[in-house]
């Protein structure tokens, strides 16, 4: 990190939630030192590209090591210690103007022989010299070695690194050395699937009137046509439905609710595209109380968890109707998009913030993404996954089985073991 | 989360200090720590396998820890090489072609296609000073072009107006027939979102490709993706050849990793980067920002733009020495805080800097604004020598700048007290930044 910003940081992590607000004025006079920090910063490299002398003559200067300047490095193939020759005379951050270079051939595709599999390396204990010997020496270097590959099928399916290697070392710690491959797989889908399982927990359905079911997630992720199997399904098991198109916001997000709700024969309560989806939510309740319908589904617009705002909007839907009917909303559930990585730990994470998530609905399940986050999810946050969707019709929603999600994570283990020692874009 | 890779760098490095030359031996566990960063940043398996093959035979023998702070070296080699293996530099669409050039969107369901069809043809329309047309061949997704139609409209691009029961090559030979008579100079197809794997639908873009005969075709990809970014790019590529690469939703708090994966399996440039609902929301891609981003380095070279753009060095020459000399006034300080706002959300600034990512939503909270809000009317019902001196400000003064801006005299009181409190800490922060402070405080390099 660029040292001057290190103070400015240090200054401003004091900053907690509840003291942001009056460091207000503190925040923009340190943002504008930063930002002509920068201004000069970068006019420097511009200007007069030799750093060493430049500082000389700058005492009152701090020396700044800017990550940033990797920008205007000449090559990256030149040593790091030599000082970079003079710097582009444009400016270093809009590079579209220089000739665009000749295509660099994608480092990953290059080599057409298979590399030898190194393994992911990430065991410090692999590269300790003693603990090898004594892995020689008790014979589970083997061990290790069938772990590594447990720990690289569960990252690859997007399990994160630290929850795949928490998953495997616990599973390690029970096994014996002597035990088979097989065995270990088998033991770590049973941890899994525990671990899964734990986080189960029954559905919240109030003793009288509508159950209602708030769904959420970022853009994108499937919120509206979960909302359309969930509504055919729950007309199915619980009677009448009303979905509430609370989405005001994306371009003919109503109209597509509108669609599926003619298909599911759901009725459909709307307001105008850009009025309160507080509103909207309030009127399905209302309408389902006076019409005596057993559940409620309000879809709600994608938003990212790093929008303030859009989070408040969510928080008041929530207020709003648990305003109208105590209790309510019953359920709340996050969509995650199964191709989702790691950063839907962060989506569950605010949004449970936000408001009390009940579940996860994880789909696009039918892709070849295996959704293994939800692992991380379910051991951090216990929250359950409720339903997976697996394709787009309104049929292809399947209620969670933990032990099946397992089996999937795993298959095509050993194919894939076989292909990551060859090159993936052969 | 995790710390910065800075930090755990920092670790590594201090304990391999006065060992010279990187070796085999010695730069594994700074490797590991790399590795970790990457995966964490949703960079696939083998991607991240090859890379750190790839850095570790390129650093061996260079002089990297012989520097005083060689995590930051070691970095910056790193982010160099993960750079170079985006593309490098930023790359422009071609638009010298016969026109109309014609561009296909494709990608997975709910990757940013049809929004991204709409901001495209916002950029070749304003920017660019062309005649686009907007097409929707999805004939799937309930109301996709009723979407595509109302974000035409806000953006005033004309959409070839289309039905659902038409066949989607049908609609791709009437978009090209009609840009003929009506002489659009640009073409962009929507398609429905579909899996590489479903057969069905990779046919119809066969045809559909066949059809057009696109110059680009461009895979619309999500940067919150993880590790099957691989598997899907390799799908689209192999069927269609891809061309390019827009990465959507890079407003989110994602690193991006799986920017690092689709590259590396199509050799494709990432050209655009998606970065907000909003159809302006549409930036030239850098691949240096995105290697900083996947690094845990935050989007520092976003703000030195931001910054280049609204500060002379004058003016910043000027502010630096108010800040030393304590004599920053109130309204220095008022017109910060118009410079900023002009630049963006204090949240967004925030959250460019590496660090600041957690504290950056809350700035933005409505709490905050409501503040800031506050603070401008208390300001606007200062008069011009109390805002150049605030040592003024009695009871009475305070009392009628109370009533002129709706608030109370303790928040006025607040607000003074505040000013003061910042003013001190900016005479120290920028005393502070002589080599001396900062070696002092161990941050020197
Ligand atoms: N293959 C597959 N596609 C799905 C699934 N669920 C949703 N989709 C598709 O994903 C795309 C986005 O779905 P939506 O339901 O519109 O997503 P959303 O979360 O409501 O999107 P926004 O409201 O824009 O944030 C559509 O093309 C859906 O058909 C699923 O389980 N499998
Ligand atoms: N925050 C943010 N949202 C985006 C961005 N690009 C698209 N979106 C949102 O993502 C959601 C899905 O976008 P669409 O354009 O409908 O996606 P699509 O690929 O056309 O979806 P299908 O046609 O169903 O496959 C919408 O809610 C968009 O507003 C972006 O860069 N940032
Ligand atoms: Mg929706
Ligand atoms: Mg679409």
């Amino acid at each position: 990190m660029p040292d001057f910003i290190t103070v400015i940081v240090s200054q401003l992590s004091f900053v907690d939630r509840l003291a942001l607000v009056a460091a207000a004025s503190q925040i923009v006079a340190l943002l504008a030192a930063i930002l002509i920090e920068f201004s000069a910063r970068k006019r420097r490299w511009v200007q007069a590209p030799a750093p060493a002398t430049e500082q000389a003559g700058r005492a009152a200067r701090p020396e700044i090591v800017l990550a940033e300047e990797i920008a205007s490095w000449p090559s990256p193939r030149a040593p790091s210690v030599t000082p970079p020759p003079p710097a582009p005379a444009e400016p270093v951050a809009r590079p579209s103007v220089e000739p665009p270079p000749a295509p660099a051939e994608p480092a990953a595709a290059a080599p057409a022989k298979a590399p030898a599999r190194i393994g992911l390396g990430l065991r410090r204990t692999r590269e300790n010299l003693l603990a090898r010997i004594r892995a020689a020496i008790t014979g589970s270097a083997k061990l290790d070695e069938i772990c590594e590959g447990l720990e690289e099928a569960l990252i690859a399916a997007d399990v994160g690194v630290q929850a795949s290697l928490k998953l495997v070392e616990a599973v390690r710690a029970r096994v014996r050395d002597g035990s088979g491959s097989a065995a270990i797989r088998e033991a770590l889908k049973d941890e899994i699937a525990r671990m899964l399982a734990a986080s189960e927990r029954p559905l919240n359905i109030p003793a009288e009137g509508p159950l209602v079911v708030m769904l959420a997630g970022v853009n994108g992720a499937g919120k509206t046509t979960t909302a359309a199997k969930l509504a055919a399904r729950m007309k199915a098991e619980r009677g009448p439905v009303i979905v509430a198109a609370a989405d005001t916001f994306r371009a003919a997000a109503i109209e597509q609710l509108e669609v599926w709700c003619g298909r599911v024969g759901a009725d459909l309560i709307k307001q105008n595209q850009g009025s309160d989806p507080a509103a909207v939510a309030f009127d399905a309740i209302k309408a389902a109380v006076a019409r005596n319908v057993s559940t409620v589904l309000i879809d709600t617009a994608g938003r990212l968890q790093t929008k303030v705002n859009l989070m408040e909007e969510l928080k008041k839907i929530a207020r709003v109707a648990g305003r109208e009917l105590p209790g309510a909303p019953h359920e709340c559930w996050l969509v995650l998009d199964a191709t989702t990585g790691q950063n839907a730990l962060s989506q569950a994470k605010i949004f449970g913030d936000a408001v009390a998530l009940t579940g996860v609905v994880l789909a696009k399940l039918d892709s070849t993404a295996k959704g293994g986050v939800v692992v991380a999810i379910a051991e951090q946050l216990k929250l359950p996954v409720r339903f997976v969707g697996v394709g787009e019709n309104v049929e292809d929603l399947r209620v969670f089985d933990a032990r099946e999600f397992v089996e999937a994570l795993f298959a095509e283990d050993e194919s894939r073991a076989e292909v990551s020692s060859g090159s993936y874009a052969a | 989360m995790f710390d910065t890779l800075s930090d755990r760098l920092e670790g590594v490095f201090k304990r391999l200090k006065g060992q010279g030359r990187v070796t085999e031996r010695n730069i594994e566990e700074a490797l590991r720590e790399v590795r970790l960063a990457l995966l964490e940043a949703d960079v696939n398996l083998r991607v991240v396998r090859d890379f750190i093959e790839h850095v570790k035979h390129k650093a061996l023998g260079q002089e990297v820890l012989a520097s005083l702070t060689p995590e930051q070296h070691f970095i910056r080699f790193v982010a160099v090489e993960l750079r170079e293996m985006m593309g490098g530099s930023a790359r422009e669409l071609d638009l010298k072609v016969k026109p109309p050039v014609k561009i296909l969107l494709v990608g997975l369901q709910g990757s940013g296609k049809t929004t991204s069809a709409a901001k495209l043809a916002r950029l070749l329309k304003e920017e660019r000073k062309r005649h686009p047309l907007l097409v929707s061949t999805d004939v799937r997704r309930p109301a996709a072009m009723e979407q595509l139609r109302v974000l035409g409209g806000q953006i005033g691009v004309p959409v070839l107006e289309t039905r659902e029961t038409e066949d989607p090559i049908e609609i791709a030979s009437r978009a090209l027939a009609r840009s003929e008579t009506a002489g659009y100079d640009a073409i962009i197809f929507d398609t429905a979102g579909r899996l590489q794997i479903d057969e069905d639908l990779m046919d119809e873009l066969g045809r559909l490709r066949a059809a057009v005969q696109p110059h680009h075709i461009l895979l619309v990809a999500d940067a919150m993706t993880g590790q099957d970014a691989v598997n899907v790019a390799q799908g689209f590529h192999e069927r269609l050849t891809i061309s390019g690469l827009i990465l959507t939703k890079l407003d989110s708090d994602a690193r991006g990793g799986a920017a690092l994966s689709v590259r590396a399996v199509t050799g494709a440039p990432i050209l655009f980067a998606g970065t907000g609902e909003k159809l302006a929301a549409l930036e030239v891609f850098h691949p240096d920002r995105l290697a900083s981003r996947i690094l845990g380095m935050g989007d520092v070279l976003s703000l030195i733009e931001k910054a280049q753009q609204n500060y002379d060095q004058a003016k910043a020459k000027e502010l630096e020495r108010k800040f030393k000399k304590n004599e920053f006034t109130i309204t220095d300080f008022a017109e910060q805080l118009r410079t900023l706002r002009k630049m963006g959300s204090l949240g967004e600034l925030l959250g460019m800097i590496p660090g600041l990512k957690k504290i950056a939503g809350q700035a933005d909270s409505e709490q905050a604004k409501r503040e800031l809000v506050r603070i401008q009317a208390i300001i606007d019902s200062m008069t011009l020598q109390e805002r150049n001196n605030h040592l003024i400000l009695n009871g009475r003064r305070r009392a009628r700048i109370a009533t002129g801006s709706g608030t109370s005299v303790q928040e006025v009181n607040r607000f003074v007290k505040q000013f003061e409190q910042t003013r001190k800490m900016m005479k120290k922060i920028t005393r502070g930044t002589g080599r001396g402070m900062m070696r002092g405080l161990g941050l020197g390099s």
